[in-house]
């Protein structure tokens, strides 16, 4: 038995993706179509022995070749040839939908229309008589509710059923009455074709210009253009109107039809339960509160119960990192092998990644609510107005939302998140403007130098960093549309706003999985890669000899303090050779890392039976108790640790200062001190391009040595580097202009199919942030300004331009195309054109 | 139609006004749209309400709602019912 | 007043810290007890706040060293190794729970 192979069609919002997940179960996969960037979903799954595949077509309003979505479409059904067509219809909504189902089953392939949403229909008080569509459209018709799982059995049933009965099948035909003898011509026309389409359903695609079906034809018709636009002409000419409207008119008013004579409204005209929420979350006054309080919600609950959940899963991101450095070599005092350097570096940064998901999941889980609700199109619809200002469009939300739109996000799935926007100039600049977002990971940085300098202002500072990003946005926007982008095609902004739905768990979890997914197998595995790099550039090429020589001699100065002091002790023996502190020392480092990794009184418990028994009498020496002898080599132990420590942490910072990005870090010193950065700085921010994780990591460990003990990170580095706020003011400015990380430059490139825009997304912000980071530092050393208030200035300044940008009177027409209103006087035309203005 | 081009266009409808589609004065792209979501002559349009920001306008038509510009609204012509 | 209101605007210093901190202590047997400190992107806790608190009142305070450890005397009766790495970022161990 062949597979059977079924195309689920059907408009946006009629529950498709539903009813695919219900019919196909959990065996699917997703690809993209050959050459753009939309998806396609396929599932396998299997019926009375029968196997069948189905593919999720891009959910379209009409079968023409105006947009993407239905170009791929069309070209998958003529290529791939389907022996079933599934058009799911929403019965709430069965005028506008049959639109399409008629252009489905005017292709001349078996349909069968799914009657989804029944649910939803009844309660709304209509009765539908689905026999009788199903007489009229010539096709079976199922009831069905994708939500409450209702149907899916009957679906893949008819399935079976009609494709083996494709032979029966009867052919669906509307008559077009005016335009009839027009379609005959051209389908006479193209009778000795050796396309397997149904000739008729080609000859009206070709008398509505449809592009794909007139290449299909155009190698063995070359005229075919002509005849087409020759009978087009005709036909306007006498009925004054164009093919196109005629049957777009034709299908609603037989869309109708069907309309009234299947459905019974009980309740006709009473407000539904959507019409009345949306009287409340659309009201005028109320909607955007509504809008920044769900947003609070949203981020708050994700970063806060997010945050909670890594209490859970940071041990076992720990007992990973402890079983890796298990496998490696052991050190051997302050030689410490190369790969086990290299190894904990990796899973450092593996770790500090994975660290989010907690966090990113809760999010991605309840923006997939948000989406599935309903909402997102009321924030497109209230924003719009806001967005459109700047050359953004009201779909722009949703990726500026991942992106990190309030505290944190990510600017990976932002980016993807592009891929719904119709228009191109809006899509392009969305795609530009997410990588300004919060990123999550840059909130580690921020809290560094505020702690460091900016204590007190805290909470202001971040205030101002968490808002100010959406300005910079909206005004980089403007200035991407005003030029580089100004010739980009723009799209008219129709958009339904669906009825709510209350959404399935299943299908906002398998959403949140597979945003989830994406940061998994595209931020970590890109990061990881450029870490191996990073480690490269910072270690290479190493110590001098000198220096190799000055820390093997404090090294061995550490030693013989330890031997002097251990002789003391009757234990003196079991620790009088280096081999044997070594091991010692391996031994601690490698208790202590496993209990750190515990949270449990039994799990503390379990280590210590572990470690006694690997090695009784070193036990001892961790643990001494009331044994005296025991204790003074517990004493020097610890201090020989912290010893052995602070050499390598030394060590570690000369050979930063030495390695390749350590040089390249001075050799751009005399660019930015005008921002005040030196080359530690510089060393951060360029590590930290590949994650912004490290950048922490980097800075914090660059200036942890030299200080004595009992200092944090951000003091040593307010005491240390000289750096006063305002330096500081110019490193967070800098920080929050340039891109989050290397990730989501290739996400970029991905959605944009270029590496010149890819190109453009790092230089252009670099750029600017160079520069005005610059400007801020100097201007503010001259106006001898202190950090705060230099941070306030440039945020008033900031939101000034951008409301001035906002509140500017846009000249620029919207989209491409004049007015013309023909006269009815035979050869007058009146050219009426309008400049249109945006709003009133 | 004797007097095109003066009838009235969608945009300056108020809000629970219904209206009739007599027109739609564009080509290409944004017609193309249009037609699909229903916008063909003799269709019942009832204005729901304008954004919150007073654009785009939402529309009830063919028993769904739809939000449009107001600049796009300007180009279909329509009747007050 | 302001200082708080904006503190929530901006989700609380909880979203500040995308990184966990963490805590182990141990007995040490000779009447002292040592904790180390540490955040789960491997950020030093060398300086960070630590107190022992009995009844809710701090016993004793000082500041991870260098090497992220604090060791103090064992107090008598329940008590709690805080390690207060700021709001939402405070790790408590009970006493009890420490182990020999």
């Amino acid at each position: 038995m062949n597979k059977i192979k079924v195309a689920l069609a059907g408009q946006p919002n009629c529950g498709k993706s539903t009813i695919f997940n219900m019919v196909s179960g959990i065996d699917q996969h997703i690809a993209n179509y050959p050459g753009v960037t939309v998806d396609k979903k396929v599932g396998f799954f299997k019926y009375n022995k029968q196997k069948i595949e189905m593919v999720d077509l891009p959910g379209t309003y009409s079968f023409s070749s105006y947009s993407l979505e239905e170009r791929v479409a069309k070209e998958f059904i003529i290529d791939e040839n389907p022996d079933v067509i599934v058009n799911v219809v929403d019965a709430s909504n069965i005028k506008r939908n049959l639109y399409l189902t008629f252009q489905l089953l005017e292709i001349g392939m078996p349909v069968i229309v799914v009657l989804n949403m029944m649910d939803v229909a009844k309660r709304r008080g209509m009765d539908i008589d689905s026999q009788k569509i199903s007489k009229m459209l010539g096709c079976p018709v199922i009831e069905a509710s994708g939500a409450k799982g209702i149907g899916g059995e009957k679906i893949m049933k008819t399935i079976v059923e009609t494709a083996n009965a494709k032979s029966y099948y009867e052919e669906f035909k509307i008559n077009y009455e005016e335009l009839e003898p027009h379609i005959n011509i051209i389908e006479n026309t193209i009778q000795d074709t050796t396309s397997s389409l149904n000739k008729r359903w080609m000859a009206i695609k070709v008398l509505e210009g449809d592009t794909t079906i007139i290449s299909h034809l155009k190698q063995e018709y070359h005229d075919i253009e002509t005849l087409a636009k020759e009978q087009e002409d005709k036909f306007h000419s006498i009925y004054d109107k164009d093919s196109v409207s005629f049957l777009a008119t034709f299908r609603y008013d037989s869309a109708d039809i069907i309309y009234h004579k299947s459905v019974k409204e009980n309740n006709k005209g009473k407000e539904t339960l959507t019409d009345k929420a949306d009287k409340i979350i659309l009201n005028r006054f109320l909607a955007l509160p509504i809008l920044f309080a769900i947003m609070f919600l949203v981020y708050e609950l994700s970063i806060v119960y997010g945050y909670k959940l890594t209490d859970y899963t940071w041990p076992l991101l720990a007992a990973f990192k402890n079983f890796v450095i298990d496998l490696m070599p052991k050190a051997y005092f302050t030689e410490v092998p190369l790969i086990t350097d290299f190894a904990i570096w990796m899973v450092n940064s593996a770790n500090a990644l994975a660290n989010y998901i907690p966090i990113f999941f809760i999010l991605f889980a309840l923006i997939a609510i948000m989406e599935d609700v309903g909402y997102m199109p009321r924030m497109a619809f209230i924003l719009d107005r806001i967005f459109k200002k700047f050359g953004l469009h009201g779909q722009s939300t949703l990726p500026l939302v991942l992106g990190g739109a309030m505290v944190g996000g990510c600017a990976v799935p932002g980016v993807m998140a592009t891929k719904g926007i119709a228009d191109d100039r809006a899509r392009m600049a969305t795609i530009l403007t997410v990588p300004y977002m919060n990123c999550l990971a840059k909130v580690p940085f921020y809290t560094l130098l505020l702690g460091a300098f900016f204590k007190p202002d805290m909470a202001l500072m971040m205030f101002f960093i968490s808002t100010v990003t959406v300005f910079i946005a909206l005004i980089v926007a403007k200035i991407l549309t005003s030029s580089v982008l100004k010739t980009r095609e723009t799209a008219p902004f129709v958009m339904e706003l669906p009825p709510y739905h209350v959404p399935t768990f299943k299908g906002v979890i398998i959403r949140a999985f597979q945003r989830v997914w994406v940061y998994i197998y595209k931020v970590i595995t890109i990061v990881l890669a450029v870490a191996i790099i990073l480690f490269a550039m910072l270690q290479f090429p190493g110590l001098s000899e000198d220096a190799e020589a000055k820390y093997n001699l404090q090294a061995t100065k550490a030693l013989e303090k330890f031997n002097a002091k251990a002789q003391k002790s009757t234990y003196y023996a079991l620790v009088d050779t280096k081999d044997e502190i070594a091991e010692l020392l391996n031994y601690y480092d490698g208790y202590k890392a496993k209990r750190m990794a515990t949270t449990s009184k039994d799990g503390a418990l379990a280590i210590d039976n572990k470690y006694k028994q690997i090695n009784e009498s070193y036990f001892k020496f961790i643990k001494p108790r009331s044994d005296k002898e025991a204790r003074k080599i517990n004493r020097i132990l610890r201090k020989l640790s912290k010893d052995r420590n602070r050499i390598l942490r030394n060590m570690k910072n000369e050979k930063v200062e030495n390695s390749l990005l350590g040089m390249a870090g001075k050799s751009i010193e005399p660019l930015t001190q005008y921002a005040g950065f030196d080359w530690k700085i510089n060393v951060a921010f360029l590590s930290s391009f590949a994650a912004r994780e490290s950048a922490v990591a980097t800075l914090g460990s660059l200036y942890e040595n030299n200080k004595a003990d009992n200092t944090r990170a951000e003091e040593a580095m307010a005491q240390n580097s000289g750096y006063t706020p305002l330096h500081a003011a110019a490193i967070i400015i800098f920080m929050i202009l340039t891109p989050p990380c290397i990730a989501t430059m290739i996400v970029v490139k991905m959605q944009t199919h270029s590496y010149k825009w890819m190109l453009f997304a790092i230089f252009f912000p670099v750029t600017l942030g160079v520069i005005i980071s610059s400007t801020l530092f100097t201007l503010g050393t001259a106006y001898e300004l202190t950090g705060v208030e230099a941070m306030t200035y440039f945020y008033f300044i900031v939101v000034f331009i951008a409301l001035a940008l906002g509140l500017y009177p846009d000249k620029t027409i919207n989209w491409r195309g004049g007015l013309k209103i023909p006269s009815k006087a035979k050869g007058q035309y009146n050219v009426y054109s309008k400049s249109l203005k945006g709003g009133k | 139609m004797q007097l095109e081009g003066l009838n009235l266009r969608l945009d300056s409808m108020n809000q629970g006004q219904k209206v009739k589609v007599v027109k739609i004065h564009t080509k290409g792209k944004l017609m193309h749209k249009l037609l699909d979501m229903g916008f063909v002559n003799g269709s019942d349009i009832e204005i729901v309400r304008e954004a919150p920001l007073f654009d785009p306008m939402e529309l009830k038509i063919h028993n769904y709602n739809i939000s449009l510009r107001k600049s796009e609204a300007n180009l279909i012509e329509v009747i007050a019912l | 007043m302001i200082k708080s209101l904006l503190l929530s605007i901006t989700l609380a210093s909880t979203s500040l810290f995308a990184h966990t901190a963490i805590m182990s202590c141990f007995d040490n047997g000779d009447g002292t007890i040592t904790c180390e400190g540490g955040f789960s992107d491997g950020s030093s806790a060398s300086g960070v706040k630590f107190r022992v608190e009995q009844n809710d009142k701090a016993v004793f305070e000082a500041k991870m060293s260098e090497d992220s450890e604090v060791t103090f005397n064992k107090p008598v009766g329940n008590y709690n190794a805080v390690f207060d790495a700021g709001e939402g970022h405070a790790v408590y161990i009970k006493g009890s729970d420490i182990t020999e």
